[in-house]
């Protein structure tokens, strides 16, 4: 029931702090939401804190303890909609600037990846005075 | 109802559908929607109906208390638009809002120009009463 939908990797696992990977996750709002829930509990535990036919997601998170830098990767295989001009919509990408210290953003016909970048973040480790 | 439970490491389940939920309670003409859980995509449709459902009930004003709510994505942000749109001006319109997951991502997209964003919800009632 606990089991994470983020299914490990030969090298990592939930209680890795240095990295987190899930690949193929449907890419429609039930993934997304599963995604956000898994990426959520992997950095509660390590961190203080402050289409017609569906495709996949693949997101990579990477922790450098020695910079500090948390970067999160995800990559779709889709393509975007028309440009927005309706005032309602068109804050998805304005959210990922300003959440992020860093954010870049490639596309290509093939598919979309997003890098988010954090740095100087709080290991639970550090607060807590374990290393 | 799936529970949030962050000390067992379930909080992939936080996610669901189900542990979504709009309440409605009216002080006086003012209604007031306390939603709980995340407003995304799959959720944000829902947040509508409670909200036409409640208006239908011809208000003076709308508080949408945001509180309980840990995820609010752009989805969520523009059903909270629609709708001031809609009701504005014959019917007041506020939303509760603090802390890092609703509050701040609203007044770094500049939302709180367009909506009266309130800390607390005897914030928003002592100005639309």
């Amino acid at each position: 029931m606990s089991e994470p939908n983020c299914r490990p990797d030969s090298l990592s696992h939930i209680g890795d702090r240095s990295r987190l990977t899930c690949n193929d996750v449907t890419a429609d709002p039930v993934g997304a939401a599963r995604l956000r829930g898994d990426f959520r509990m992997w950095l509660q535990r390590h961190f203080t804190l402050s289409a017609p036919v569906r495709g996949t997601v693949d997101l990579r998170v990477a922790y450098d303890s020695g910079t500090a830098t948390l970067a999160l990767t995800v990559a779709d295989h889709g393509c975007w909609r028309r440009p927005i001009t309706d005032p309602l919509r068109g804050r998805g990408i304005a959210l990922m600037h300003a959440l992020a210290e860093h954010a870049a953003i490639d596309t290509t016909p093939a598919g979309t990846q997003v890098r988010l970048d954090w740095s100087n973040l709080l290991t639970r480790d550090a607060e807590e005075g374990v290393e | 109802m799936v529970e949030r439970s962050s000390g067992t490491g379930d909080s992939s389940m936080s996610a669901n559908l189900e542990s979504f939920e709009v309440g409605e309670s009216w002080y006086g003409r003012v209604v007031v929607l306390s939603v709980v859980g995340d407003v995304d995509m799959l959720s944000a449709p829902r947040l509508t109906a409670s909200i036409l459902t409640a208006v239908a009930n011809k208000p003076a004003g709308v508080i949408i208390d945001l509180t309980k709510v840990e995820f609010l994505a752009s989805s969520g942000m523009s059903v909270l638009i629609a709708a001031h749109e809609q009701v504005t001006p014959s019917v007041q319109f506020g939303v509760v809002a603090a802390g890092p997951a609703t509050s701040r991502p609203m007044k770094l997209m500049g939302v709180d120009a367009t909506l009266a964003l309130y800390p607390t919800l005897d914030a928003a009632l002592s100005d639309l009463r």
